[in-house]
Order: C-alpha cells, then sequence, then structure tokens
C-alpha cells in the first residue's frame, strides 16, 4: 500500500517535471515585397511592370510551395493582368498594372495565399497617375515642401527648390532631377530660386550665400555676398527689368545692376521689407515691400521715393505690360484695385472673402492669355485682363502658386506636405 | 489575544489526550529528495516560464514527544538543498527579436505584454541553496496500520551556501541568510518491532522571506524521505500494545481513497470557453459515527485541479480577447491543492451500505501552472509568420492560495474480507468565489459583482480501501 503512493507521487512528480520547456518554433515565415519602390509617377492610363517577390526565412522547415496572388486595383480605377497568378519562392512574379484615371494616387494590392487557399499577407504598391486638366495631388514626396518654382518658357526648362534641394524639371512636368553638383556643397543649401528674363538663374542659400547659372544650372557662380556679415537667408528678387534686389532684417534694401557682382544700397525704403519691384515703361520704379502698406514710386532709379497712398492696406504689387498696376489690399477682405495712372488713383476691381490673412507670395502667375491668381486662404482666381476674375479652384489651404515651363500650374498647401500639379489642356 | 486562546487550546487538549496515557520519546533518522517547488509571486508570473522541479537531498533527524496515542510534538534539525532552475522562452531560430522574450518582470501597467520592455535574458536560470533548518511541529497521528502522522509547524533555517547562475543576482549580497517558514507533513509508520518502526513521509515548506531581495520569490519545496524511528523511553507496556486486533475502534473509519479529478472552470461569463480538465485526486479520510447512520467526515487530500482552454486568446491562460486575438491557446492550466473536507455523511443500508455527504471544503494551493501549446500567426505588411509555442508558465501568483466551497457525493461501501471494504463515491465540488487574483487586472476589465475568471468545479470518481482505526 505504501510503496503504491510512493510510486504514483514519483511518477505524478515525474510526469510534471518532464513537461517540455517553454520555447518559439517558428513554423512558417514568408516576405513580400514589390521589386521597385513605391511612389512612380507616371501619366494617368499608362501600363506599368510590377514585380512581387516572395521569399522565404530559411530557418523554417516549411515547405517552399508556390503561393497564389490577387491583384487588386485598390484605387485609381485601374486594372492588372493577369489578376491572379502563382510565386514561387526567390522569384519575381511580372504583372501588368494599367493605371486608372479616377484619382492621382492609385493603389495596387498583392494579396497572398497558400495554395490550400489560407490567407497570409498583403503588399500594397502606389503609384501616382498624373491626369489633364485635374488637380493631381502629391503627399508627403520629395516635392510638397518646396518653397520656390522657376521656369524658362524661351529655354523648356523649370526648376525648384524644395526640402533645402534644387531640382529640374525633367521629361514630364512630375519628374524632378536632383541638381546635387556642386549644389549639394552649398553651406546651409538652396532656399529660394529666381530666373531674369535671359534665363539667368538665381539661387540663394539659408546662410545668405548668392549663386548665379547662366547656362540653364549647368555651372555655378557665386555672387558677391550683399550681406557679408550675415550667415542667416536672406530676401531676394529678381525685377523684370533684371535687376537683383536683396535684403535681410537690420539691414538696408541692396540692388545689383550686374548680376550679383556688386551691390548697391538703396536709402529711403527702411522697414518696409522686401516684396515686388517692377520697371515701369516710363523707367520709373515702383516697389511694394513685404510689409503692409509699402507702396513706393522712384522716379530717378531708386534714388529717392514717394509713397504712393492706397485704398485700404497694400500687401501685393503687379504690374502688367501696359503699366497698369495691381495693388491687393486688406479691405473688406481681399481687394484688387487698379491703378492706370502710375497710382494716381485705384478702381476697386475685384474684392473676396479669404478665410484668413497672410503675406502673399507668388500671387500672379501668366500663362498665355491668362493669369492665375493665388489669394491665400481662398483658393485660385482666373482672369484675362486682372479686371475680371472668376473663380477658378477654391482651395483655402493653398499658399504658394507657380507656373512651370510648360504651362502647369503647381500649387502648395499651407501645411507643407502636399502639392498640386494641374496640367491644363484645355484653356 | 488570539494567541492566548489558541495555547489554552492547545494545552487543554494535550492534557486531554494525556490523560490515561504515559508519554513517549523517540527519536527518528530520515533521508531522501527534496523536490524544489519555488513559489513566485512576481507580478505578471505568467510571462516568467518554466520553474523546474529538481531534486536536491534531504536528511535530518527529530525527536518526538508522543503526549498522546493521538498527539506528539516533533523538533528536529535537517540539512537540505534546493536546487531552483527556470527556463524562459527561446527562439529556435536566430533572427529578430534575438533572444528569450518574456521578461522576468515588467514593469509596465498594460495588461498584455509590453513588448517595449522586453530584454532578452538567458534561457535558464539557477539559484541554488543549502540550508540547516530547526523544524517545530504539532503532530496527530492516526492510530491504523500503518499508522498515519500528520504534523504542521514552522521552521527556522541557516543559509549554509548560495550559487546563482545566469543571475542577475549573482553574489548578491541581499540574500537573506536566514528563512522562516512554515511546514507541513503527512506519512506513514509502520512498527517493525517493539520499539523501531519505518517511516515514509512527505513534507511541504513554504518560505516568507523573499529571494532574492528585489524579487517575489519565496523558498519552496516538497520533500520525500524515508527513515527509522526509535523509541527511547515509554510507559507502561500496554501502552505500546497498541495496534491488536480487539482494539478495533468501530466508530471511526480511515479510507485511503484514489481516483480521478475532472474539473473545469465555472466561472462566468467566459465559462463556455474552456473545457474540463483531468487530474488526479489522492489522499485519505477519517470518518466519525456521531449517530447511528450519520459521520462526520474529514481528511487530507491532493488534488490537481484547473481547465483546459482552446481558443483565440491573448493569453495562455484564460480567455481574454482585447482588439484582436493574439494566439489560438491549446493549454491545460491547473493548481495543486491539499484539501481538507468537512462533511457530514448519512448511510443507508446493511451489507453493501450507501451514503451521501455534503458539506464544505478548504483547500490550499501548493502550485499552478499553465501548459500546453499556443499557435502565433503574425500578419504584418508583407510578412506572414506562424509560429508554434511551446507554453509553460508558473501561475502561482495569479491563483489565490486558498479555495473554500461546497462538497456533495454519494457512495458505496462493499465489504471486503477482513476488516477492510472498498468505499466507492462520486464527488462533486464548487469553489466559493473566484480564485484568480484580480489585482494586476485593470478596474475596468475586473469581472463584475457574480462574476469570476476562475471558480473551481470539480467531479471525482474515487475508489478508497478503508481500514480499520484502532483504539
Amino acid at each position: 500500500m505504501k510503496l503504491q503512493y510512493i510510486l504514483t507521487v514519483i511518477i505524478l512528480i515525474s510526469v510534471a517535471s518532464c513537461s517540455p520547456d517553454p520555447y518559439y518554433e517558428l513554423l512558417e515565415s514568408y516576405s513580400f515585397s514589390f521589386k521597385d519602390n513605391s511612389g512612380n509617377r507616371l501619366p494617368a492610363g499608362e501600363v506599368k511592370d510590377i514585380f512581387l517577390q516572395y521569399s522565404m526565412n530559411k530557418n523554417t522547415n516549411a515547405p517552399a510551395d508556390s503561393l497564389r496572388v490577387e491583384f487588386e486595383a485598390l484605387s485609381g480605377g485601374g486594372s492588372v493582368s493577369p489578376s491572379v497568378a502563382f510565386v514561387n519562392p526567390d522569384m519575381y512574379l511580372a504583372a501588368e498594372w494599367e493605371l486608372g484615371t479616377s484619382s492621382c494616387v492609385q493603389e495596387l494590392r498583392a494579396s497572398l495565399y497558400s495554395l490550400t487557399g489560407r490567407y497570409l499577407t498583403f503588399v500594397n504598391y502606389v503609384a501616382y497617375g498624373f491626369r489633364e486638366n485635374e488637380w493631381d495631388e502629391i503627399t508627403g514626396d520629395f516635392d510638397s515642401k518646396m518653397n520656390d518654382l522657376v521656369a524658362d518658357t524661351l529655354n523648356g526648362l523649370s526648376m525648384m527648390v524644395t526640402n533645402n534641394t534644387l531640382y529640374r524639371q525633367g521629361e514630364r512636368y512630375f519628374l524632378w532631377e536632383e541638381l546635387s553638383e556642386p549644389v549639394g556643397e552649398w553651406q546651409g543649401g538652396p532656399r529660394t530660386v529666381e530666373i531674369d528674363s535671359e534665363g539667368i538663374i538665381y539661387v540663394s542659400t539659408w546662410e545668405g550665400e548668392l549663386y548665379r547659372s547662366a547656362d540653364h544650372g549647368e555651372s555655378w557662380t557665386e555672387c558677391t555676398r550683399p550681406y557679408p556679415d550675415r550667415d542667416d537667408a536672406i530676401y531676394n528678387y529678381v525685377s523684370n527689368d533684371d535687376e537683383l534686389w536683396v535684403y535681410a532684417p537690420g539691414h538696408k534694401i541692396k540692388r545689383s545692376k550686374n548680376g550679383g557682382l556688386t551691390w548697391t544700397e538703396i536709402n529711403g525704403l527702411e522697414g518696409a521689407g522686401l516684396g515686388d519691384v517692377f520697371r515701369l515703361n516710363n523707367g520709373s520704379l515702383l516697389f511694394h515691400g513685404s510689409n503692409c502698406c509699402s507702396l513706393y514710386i522712384s522716379d530717378d532709379d531708386g534714388t529717392s521715393w514717394t509713397g504712393i497712398p492706397t485704398p485700404g492696406s497694400s500687401i501685393k504689387l503687379f504690374v502688367n505690360d501696359n503699366d497698369e498696376i495691381i495693388i491687393c489690399t486688406q479691405l473688406s477682405g481681399i481687394t484688387f484695385f487698379m491703378s492706370a495712372d502710375y497710382g494716381a488713383t485705384f478702381t476697386s476691381v475685384h474684392q473676396l472673402y479669404p478665410e484668413f490673412g497672410t503675406v502673399m507670395g507668388n500671387t500672379f502667375n501668366r500663362w498665355k492669355d491668362f493669369y492665375y491668381v493665388l489669394v491665400p486662404g481662398y483658393g485660385i482666381l482666373k482672369t484675362y485682363d486682372l479686371v475680371n476674375y472668376e473663380p477658378y479652384w477654391q482651395n483655402p489651404d493653398l499658399i504658394e502658386l507657380f507656373v512651370d515651363h510648360n504651362g502647369v500650374l503647381v500649387a502648395k498647401n499651407i501645411n507643407n506636405v502636399s502639392i498640386y500639379y494641374r496640367h491644363n489642356t484645355l484653356q | 489575544m488570539k494567541q492566548s486562546k489558541l495555547l489554552l487550546l492547545v494545552f487543554l487538549l494535550i492534557a486531554f489526550s494525556s490523560s490515561n496515557y504515559a508519554q513517549q520519546i523517540s527519536v527518528a533518522f530520515h533521508s531522501g529528495i527534496n523536490i524544489s517547488d519555488i513559489h513566485d509571486y512576481s507580478y505578471r508570473s505568467y510571462y516568467s516560464g518554466k520553474w523546474k522541479y529538481k531534486p536536491g537531498p534531504l536528511e535530518g533527524i527529530s525527536l518526538e514527544y508522543s503526549i498522546s496515542p493521538v498527539l506528539g510534538i516533533r523538533a528536529g534539525a535537517d540539512f537540505s538543498a534546493v536546487y531552483y532552475e527556470n527556463h524562459t522562452y527561446i527562439h529556435s531560430y536566430d533572427g529578430w527579436p534575438p533572444g528569450p522574450v518574456p521578461c522576468w518582470h515588467l514593469s509596465s501597467s498594460s495588461l498584455l505584454p509590453d513588448y517595449s520592455a522586453i530584454i532578452p535574458y538567458p534561457e535558464t536560470r539557477m539559484m541554488n541553496f543549502s540550508f540547516f533548518s530547526i523544524p517545530v511541529q504539532l503532530r496527530l497521528t492516526i492510530p491504523s496500520k500503518p499508522r498515519i502522522n500528520l504534523a504542521a509547524g514552522a521552521y527556522y533555517a541557516f543559509l549554509l551556501d548560495r550559487n546563482h547562475e545566469n543571475s542577475y543576482y549573482n553574489n548578491d549580497p541581499e540574500t537573506a541568510k536566514n528563512d522562516l517558514g512554515l511546514i507541513y507533513s503527512a506519512g506513514l509508520s509502520y512498527p517493525v518491532s517493539e520499539r523501531l518502526a519505518a517511516m515514509f513521509n512527505v513534507r511541504y515548506t513554504k518560505g516568507c522571506r523573499k529571494i532574492p531581495k528585489f524579487e517575489e520569490y519565496r523558498h519552496g519545496s516538497t520533500g520525500f524521505t524515508l527513515g527509522l524511528s526509535y523509541k527511547l523511553f515509554s510507559g507502561e507496556e500496554e501502552n505500546n500494545k497498541e495496534l491488536v486486533q480487539d482494539s478495533i475502534n468501530n466508530k471511526i473509519y480511515l479510507t485511503y481513497r484514489g481516483g480521478v479529478n475532472l474539473s473545469w472552470n465555472s466561472g462566468r461569463p467566459a465559462a463556455k470557453k474552456y473545457s474540463l480538465y483531468a487530474g488526479p485526486s489522492l489522499g485519505f479520510n477519517i470518518g466519525f459515527e456521531m449517530s447511528p447512520g450519520t459521520y462526520f467526515r474529514t481528511g487530507l487530500s491532493f488534488e490537481r485541479q484547473g481547465y483546459a482552454l482552446r481558443d483565440s486568446s491573448n493569453y495562455y491562460h484564460r480567455y481574454f480577447i482585447g482588439d484582436h486575438a493574439d494566439y489560438y491557446v491549446n493549454t491545460r492550466i491547473s493548481a495543486d491543492y491539499v484539501v481538507i473536507p468537512a462533511l457530514f455523511e448519512f448511510y443507508t443500508g446493511e451489507t453493501i451500505r450507501y451514503y451521501l455527504n455534503t458539506g464544505a471544503y478548504l483547500g490550499f494551493r501548493l502550485n499552478a501552472r499553465c501548459a500546453g501549446t499556443a499557435m502565433d500567426e503574425k500578419v504584418w505588411y508583407g510578412i506572414y509568420e506562424l509560429k508554434k509555442i511551446t507554453v509553460y508558465d508558473n501561475l502561482e501568483g495569479l491563483i489565490q492560495s486558498t479555495d473554500i466551497g461546497l462538497i456533495a457525493g454519494v457512495g458505496m461501501v462493499l465489504p471486503l474480507p477482513g476488516n477492510s471494504s472498498l468505499d466507492i463515491g462520486l464527488q462533486y465540488r464548487r469553489g466559493f468565489y473566484d480564485v484568480y487574483d484580480t489585482n494586476d487586472i485593470p478596474e475596468e476589465l475586473r469581472p463584475e459583482q457574480g462574476e469570476a475568471l476562475i471558480r473551481n468545479s470539480s467531479v471525482a470518481l474515487q475508489v478508497g480501501l478503508r481500514l480499520p482505526v484502532y483504539k
């Protein structure tokens, strides 16, 4: 009797002690990826070849079966051929994805199943299909933080500064090539890009340098530093008579008539900041600072300046080919005034109520016969004569608007995360 | 106040039982093995892996002073060694994440495993201790053949040596140099001559001091010893002739019984998620006749009970799904109890006697564990992984140390040749309350009033052998 109990207890303890130790055993492990990185940019409707790779964790003992792949266009309206296929380990599965036209962002999903039908996982591939006559939004990509853009229609060139990098437009308007040599060596990186009527490009950096290229960005020379004692960013501008204007807080505005070789201080504009400068047909200079209510005219090539009273608080200046002056004022929202007599009188031509007020950067953009005018907090207006305006795209989140050398409108979101392209084939 | 009452009660019991009995003194030598059974109360002990039951030596000498045939005092000196060994989870491949995943102690208050806090630990950690201990126990003897000796008391142990391997506590100066704990034992003693008796003893110890100081572990072991006891002094010769055939006490019966416990978790609302668990039931009962056909039944038994979980869950040991289930779990969760019943038993019948009993029980949890497998299917972006996890977790920190409940049973007693009989019974037990310690569960996730995460329920089929008890 006693022996039976003893044996039972010993057996119980032995059984408990012999239970397996805690352990992780990897039974199956697969990973899938597309050969190309997501984010390719193509014209909508174009066919893209895609390659899906399937690899197995080498330490598992699972059989290396082929897997079933189901392709599905999640957004954009495209289609994939074949829609169902099989992929083998360590091999690429090729398929053709025809981009749709229902949205710019197009997403393709490859869902993976075992041969028994068990769902395993999925991978997505995102491409951008750029459409005609539609606003195409790109979010979170390199150009979403665009600072500046210039276009040279004569030479078929557009350049952009984004994320402290200078880009030149590639074969298509949505493709950009980084200019790394020698731009990448510049202290602080590019901040702004300007262009004159001869196609000479000026790039300022975050450390107050100014570079000049007369060969479309192939080579660069450093201009004389306008503020040698300053290691911070400067404001620069190229007026319609190809003169360079620069400004830095705490300094006087300077002007260069020789492409940045020498600089001359401008007196009489202290406290105005630097906004827009136009040479009028009669030789006068018309100036508006970056600060409010700073419209000045100079009849002696900038030696002395006379303030021009405006109805409301002026914040933006534009002058058309006929020397008609357009100012934007903060009167009843934003009111556009026109003056045909060099600022002696102003006539209200358009008025609107933006959702908020802020500085107006690159506001007036001309392509062929039309002007596209961006009002931050409202959106884009379209006008033929700068007198009659029509809403073009009411989007209060837009902060900047540019036109490239192909007439593609490029607008930037105020949050610095999105950029919009619109390629107009219809006027 | 309570202590003085208890002392008075003990004194009266001794005085009452020792009347008409000449006291005896005997000396006993025992030797055997000590199976380590650390008490791990650490927070999140359910990710601590498996504490192995490892044998170590146990030897000692004891002096027993018998105040009466049923009552005595036992004191002694023991040498013992306990070897604790813990196995955590390790990966079968050298990929990411590296090393054993679960942590011994995670500081996050989150319910779910906090993988950000995971630190690669060595797969095996060992702590070895040797002690010289002095146990003092009060002993109760059931005069049968063999005699059953039950004892309970305390011990004080001096640390002789210690050793830590793969531990952060190597040469830890904070390790306590001594231990104070409780000791319970049960054994059989069989007289081989007038003064000499052979003994088999099982003892269970539970320390009070933390080892190491910063962990929630306490010493614990279950010892099995064989030994010899020799009566040094005895009173009148008649008192030594205890076990004679004509001195059978017909008002008391003793049943050694064994059987199978079919247990389950009847805690609501997730009771349907659990299934049955089969475990052993071993012990003895002693019945005292109160009136013809009515007995008071008590005893001592080892019961392993629990439940099985085969479902999706975030935990290996209980059903819970948060946002999504982490695993498909196939585990058996069990706890070992020493159960003391207090039953009223009613008999009918002549040759074959049928009985029905009911009453309450008090269960002392010895340890608890969760073992089995869990399938971990992870689908990340572009990645599919299927892992099989061999689960073994110590759950002692999660299960309450006691369980109280109701017992109801039926059975029959068949006469066997001689003075023995066969007892076949069916017993139903159900706990009164939730034995899951919900302290580590956020208040909003705790069971509501009337609900329970784990409530013990079982049906045991038991077969027993009734032996005579002597006066």
